[in-house]
Formats: C-alpha cells, sequence, structure tokens
C-alpha cells in the first residue's frame, strides 16, 4: 500500500498544482525546450572527463603514489558536478507554464529562493503572437509566445516554448472552448 | 600508522594505539604530533563538505518534489536522491581507506 503510493507519484498525474483551486484542472502544461538544460548539462558532462584525462596523462605517477587519494578528489569533484547539474535541471523544470480550464499560471524560479509567479485569466486573452528568431530556434522548433491581454496590462511572455506554433493552437482552442462555456479537454504537449 | 596523540618520550619506547613504538629522534616526536593536527582538520573539512553536500541536495530534493508540477520534477529527484547516496558512500568509502598518516609524510 505504502510502496504503492511511492511509486504512483512517477505515473501519470492529474498535475496538481500549489495554489491550485477547487475543480480546477490543469489542460496543458509548457516548458521551455530541453535543449535550454541540456547545453548546461552536457558541458558539466564533459567537465566529468577530466579526472579520467588527469589519471590517463599521469597514469604511472597517480597509480605509484596517489591512487587512493586520487579516487577519493575525484569522486568528491563528481559530487559537486552533481549537484550543479541538478541544479540547473531544477531551474528548468520548475520554470512551467500552466493552463488551466481557468487561467493561465507562469511559474519562473531564478535561483533556490527566487521565484515568480504570474496569472493571467483566459477569458482576458485577446491575441496570441508566435516569435521564432535565430537559426537553432528555427532548426530544433523552439521560441517564444507572446500573449496580449485585454486593458493596459503587460503581455505574457512564455519563452523558448518548444513546438510554439502548436502550442499557440492548443491555448486558441483552449480559450475558445473556455469562452464558449464548454470544459476544455487535456492536451498532452510537452509535459 | 593511523594518526592520533603522539605520547612518547625522546629516546624510549612508548605505546602508540596500543602499538609499540620507538620515538628515538626529535622529528619522530614532531612528525606524530603534526599528523594527529592534520588528520583532525582533514576530518572536519571532509565533515563539512558533506554536511554541505546533503544541505544542496535536501534543498534541491525539496524543490523538485514540492514544487514541481507533473511527473518528470519526481523522476529528476529520484534519480538525484539514488545519484547522491551512491556519490557520497563512494566517496566515504574512499576517505575512509585513505591512509592519511603516509600521505602526509610524503
Amino acid at each position: 500500500m505504502m510502496i504503492d503510493r511511492i511509486i504512483s507519484i512517477f505515473s501519470e498525474s492529474s498535475k496538481s498544482f500549489e495554489g491550485q483551486e477547487k475543480g480546477e484542472e490543469v489542460v496543458l502544461l509548457l516548458r521551455r525546450h530541453p535543449f535550454i538544460a541540456l547545453l548546461p548539462v552536457s558541458t558539466l558532462g564533459l567537465f566529468c572527463l577530466v579526472p579520467i584525462f588527469i589519471f590517463f596523462i599521469f597514469y604511472s605517477y597517480i597509480v605509484a603514489n596517489f591512487l587512493l587519494l586520487f579516487l577519493f578528489a575525484s569522486s568528491v569533484y563528481l559530487m559537486i558536478i552533481w549537484i550543479i547539474a541538478f541544479f540547473y535541471l531544477m531551474m528548468y523544470t520548475l520554470n512551467t507554464v500552466i493552463l488551466t480550464d481557468r487561467r493561465i499560471i507562469e511559474r519562473e524560479q531564478s535561483g533556490f529562493f527566487n521565484r515568480k509567479v504570474s496569472e493571467l485569466h483566459i477569458y482576458r486573452i485577446q491575441d496570441i503572437t508566435v516569435s521564432t528568431k535565430g537559426v537553432l530556434p528555427t532548426m530544433i522548433h523552439y521560441g517564444d509566445i507572446i500573449v496580449q491581454t485585454a486593458g493596459m496590462e503587460q503581455s505574457f511572455i512564455f519563452k523558448q516554448i518548444p513546438r510554439p506554433e502548436e502550442a499557440k493552437n492548443a491555448i486558441m482552442r483552449i480559450v475558445s472552448m473556455a469562452n464558449a462555456g464548454v470544459k476544455p479537454q487535456p492536451e498532452g504537449v510537452n509535459n | 600508522m593511523r594518526a592520533g596523540v603522539c605520547v612518547g618520550r625522546r629516546g624510549g619506547v612508548e605505546e602508540f594505539f596500543n602499538r609499540k613504538i620507538s620515538v628515538t629522534t626529535n622529528s619522530v616526536w614532531c612528525y606524530h604530533k603534526y599528523m594527529s593536527g592534520v588528520a583532525i582538520a582533514l576530518n572536519a573539512i571532509m565533515f563539512a563538505v558533506y554536511l554541505i553536500f546533503w544541505g544542496a541536495v535536501f534543498v534541491i530534493f525539496y524543490h523538485l518534489t514540492r514544487f514541481g508540477v507533473g511527473t518528470q520534477p519526481k523522476r529528476f529527484a529520484a534519480v538525484f536522491f539514488i545519484g547522491s547516496v551512491i556519490l557520497f558512500g563512494a566517496s566515504v568509502i574512499l576517505f575512509a581507506n585513505l591512509d592519511l598518516a603516509s600521505l602526509i609524510s610524503k
């Protein structure tokens, strides 16, 4: 029973989030393109190879004198790399745009204790623009989604969203359904 | 030989962690005193490093499980925690097997 409950957090969930209202359902969950996280993590992956290179360069000296010390220092070095890598992955995975049947919530995590949450009711959405600038975003299909609201409020910009055209269409569909009084169905884009 | 408190006197045979050791010269006497201090300092440093490591692990794990939406952050948290335990275990085993006394003498 207990094990089932623990394992259940890794299976598909109803995507509950902090501050969710009663009866509110998550329809679409957007994150930045995985490439954004892959870039620093793969760089750190290369840094993991440094002890291996040092070992092969100074092989005879290390084996003769400091093998255990070298292995120990490498393990501490890898622990530091591990923490930094998961810090970047945490930043990536906690920066989300949640579209529910009532509102859009943007959660921006900029550090361990620096978080910004903005929200917008979907009936205030007027138009959505997709902006893809540069060679890389064009090639691997990511871009910004700019949501214009009614009134003088600042527009919402969701940065580096993968397949922004599809995401834009999904948001428009959800907004239309909500405006027509139909309950939107969950979309499977980028969760 | 493990680091410890030097109890020897010059020109005699004294017990050092239940072992009989010869304390013949001034350098031997100083060497053991120095070794003890460095070993204690290294142990304290490693304790602090491991404490900081587990502090960082806790903060990242907490953020992933508490604020993550969907299944991806929970999977990251599981991989992160298991990896952290393995790395920590390997590091502690390697540190325990280090012969600090012989390293300092080199």
